[in-house]
């Protein structure tokens, strides 16, 4: 009935998938990043700057995190679901409710938030800070 | 606002896992509770890494938006208003999160083991020649399942629980 290999997040993946798939995943972030950042001075200083390059590669090495571990943990919860389909039969409704509070906090953070500037950085830049953290608000 | 791709990435199925794992967990002890340790051993793994992996989730995420409002403050001369409180309540209110999924999961899972001892162990007469012997037993039983463990002891095993709340701590200690 269970296959301890296979324990939800637990990478069972081969350890030089794992490393492709983080090079992928940074390099991906820091393309997403980097891709329209040169486009006004404003955020070519920002990208430019130390600090701003630390937090550049702080998103990068978050994109390749979620590269490596998304599989194995979506596998390894199928895992768990399959191996106690039964048992969790009756909690379908509870799991999406308690799936729907971190994606409700999500929604409504923003504006709460809004008072906060945002990163001098063209939509594109925009729109991969709003998947990886705080963002503001662009006037 | 808060993190959006960590969140239906990671956030979301390791928070769901972790409320399967008490429901599992609750749902075994309550209707099959003659099945074997191999549930609880599951169980109790998946849980950890489970832990483990929201919480570097998190102190990823926290840590960058640490770094952000830095670059911010430090790219607009102080223009920009960015409180450095802001990161450390993203990094506290991640932690409360899951806190909330995690706390009821271990509880149910060492529920399920103190329940696999007790059936596997039952407790002879107190002060009886056989008590000294079950509770020998009873020790080594607990060691092997790791119930001798409390929650603190799990978190410091899962210590990328704390991540979401040391990293903005330094962010908000280091002076701009």
């Amino acid at each position: 009935m269970l296959d301890h290999g296979k324990d939800a997040g637990q990478t069972s993946i081969h350890p030089l998938w794992a490393i492709l798939l983080a090079v992928d995943g940074f390099l991906l972030g820091l393309g997403i990043m980097y891709f329209s950042a040169w486009s006004d001075p404003e955020s070519k200083d920002f990208v430019q700057s130390s600090s701003g390059s630390l937090w550049i590669f702080l998103i990068a090495a978050q994109v390749a995190f979620w590269a490596v571990v998304a599989i194995s943990l979506w596998s390894g919860l199928k895992t768990l679901h399959g191996a106690f389909r039964d048992l969790l039969s009756g909690s379908r409704l509870q799991s999406l409710l308690f799936a729907g509070i971190p994606v409700g906090l999500l929604s409504v953070a923003p504006r709460i938030l809004r008072r906060i500037e945002l990163v001098p950085l063209p939509p594109r830049a925009e729109s991969m800070i709003r998947f990886s953290t705080i963002r503001g608000r662009s006037h | 606002m808060i993190s959006g791709m960590d969140v239906f990435v990671v956030g979301v199925p390791a928070l769901v896992g972790m409320f399967w794992v008490r429901a599992i967990a609750d749902s075994v002890a309550r209707q099959e509770p003659d099945r074997d340790g191999a549930e609880y051993i599951y169980l109790r793994g998946t849980l950890q890494r489970l832990l483990r992996v929201v919480g570097v989730a998190i102190g990823l995420s926290t840590l960058s938006t640490g770094t952000l409002q830095q670059a911010l403050v430090q790219n607009s001369g102080g223009s920009r208003a960015f409180p450095s409180e802001l990161v450390l309540l993203w990094g506290a209110g991640a932690t409360v999160l899951v806190m909330l999924a995690y706390v009821p999961a271990y509880l149910s899972v060492r529920g399920l083991g103190h329940g696999l001892i007790g059936r596997s162990l039952p407790m002879p007469a107190l002060g009886s020649s056989a008590w000294f012997d079950w509770d020998a037993k009873r020790k080594s039983l607990s060691a092997f399942l790791q119930l001798d463990q409390n929650l603190f002891d799990r978190l410091q095993s899962g210590i990328f629980i704390l991540a979401p709340l040391l990293s903005p701590a330094v962010s908000v200690a280091i002076p701009q």
